[in-house]
């Protein structure tokens, strides 16, 4: 096994870990909002980690300029979804919990 | 020619070289028949949809153009960018995985008015992308309010770090402002 094989692998195992946390965030999160933090793990952090993988096992090569173009365009087109979800949530005025609320109970 | 024409078919032969570049890499054929068909079409989308690609200012009837941007310094922030992106994920992460979660979301506000349409659009997604922000609006004048999942990221969103890196970007002189309380007002003290 080269060097380049035990890079994609520690590169694609924290990867995973990024999307496994954020599995377990969405579920355990308490409200709408904090639930959306908790998937954004996935598709910023655990999106760069897994690609990084998969470009350094293709290297420079057409595929691996291929998964760089879909790096990007995920990149820049998945926070426009997260922030149209929480805007209609906040603009249907969907209560936003806070920390002095809590304290006040 | 003046110096306005230039400019644009300057933005004109940049896109059209954009998409040429696309083509190449997704037929990866180099046949001159495919190559020729891939030339007259991305010249072709580009005469059509440059006119979409310029974007103006609502107020100063400004003209911007999506894509111009230094490359160079891009490239530069988008490093830092990531670097705030992996701080932050361990942050997130490390709260998921706490015996009981006790994080306190807060809504923050601040001002950043930028006279380039783009930079607000960075600015948001770039809010969007360090994990324990949220973008839930940002208005004509250049009011965002972001949603914070702890207090520290609260803190940081408010230190206008951020911000000013994407007004060097693009070359801007605009003044950071964190706000004071609106409506739901929970910016922490300390903050202030």
């Amino acid at each position: 096994m080269g060097i380049k094989e035990i890079l994609t692998v520690i590169f694609l195992s924290l990867g995973f870990i990024c999307f496994i946390a954020s599995a377990v965030g969405v579920f355990r999160m308490k409200d709408f909002y904090c639930r959306l933090h908790a998937a954004g793990v996935s598709e910023s952090a655990g999106l760069i980690l897994c690609s990084t993988g998969l470009f350094i096992y293709e290297g420079l090569t057409m595929t691996g300029i291929k998964i760089f173009a879909v790096f990007l365009a995920v990149f820049i087109a998945s926070p426009i979804g997260t922030h149209i979800i929480a805007k209609v949530a906040y603009k249907q005025s969907l209560q936003v919990e806070t920390a002095e609320e809590k304290e006040a109970d | 020619m003046s110096r306005g024409q230039t400019k644009k078919l300057s933005h004109f032969l940049g896109l059209a070289i954009g998409l040429f570049a696309i083509w190449i890499l997704l037929s990866g054929k180099f046949e001159i028949k495919f190559l020729l068909i891939g030339l007259f079409s991305s010249l072709a989308i580009s005469f059509i949809c440059l006119p979409f690609l310029i974007i103006k200012n609502t107020e100063t009837e400004k003209e911007f153009f999506v894509f111009g941007v230094n490359y160079l310094k891009f490239f530069a922030y988008s490093l830092w960018l990531f670097g705030e992106i992996f701080k932050a994920s361990l942050d997130v992460t490390r709260e998921i995985f706490k015996r009981k979660i006790n994080c306190e979301p807060r809504i923050v506000y601040f001002s950043m008015p930028f006279e380039n349409p783009m930079a607000s659009v960075v600015l948001a997604n770039s809010i969007i992308l360090t994990p324990g922000t949220i973008t839930l609006d940002c208005t004509k004048d250049g009011i965002f309010e972001v949603h914070a999942l702890s207090k520290s990221a609260a803190y940081d969103m408010l230190t206008g770090k951020m911000p000013q890196k994407v007004a060097d970007l693009f070359g801007e002189a605009s003044e950071f402002k964190a706000l004071p309380e609106r409506e739901v007002t929970n910016i922490p003290k300390e903050a202030n």
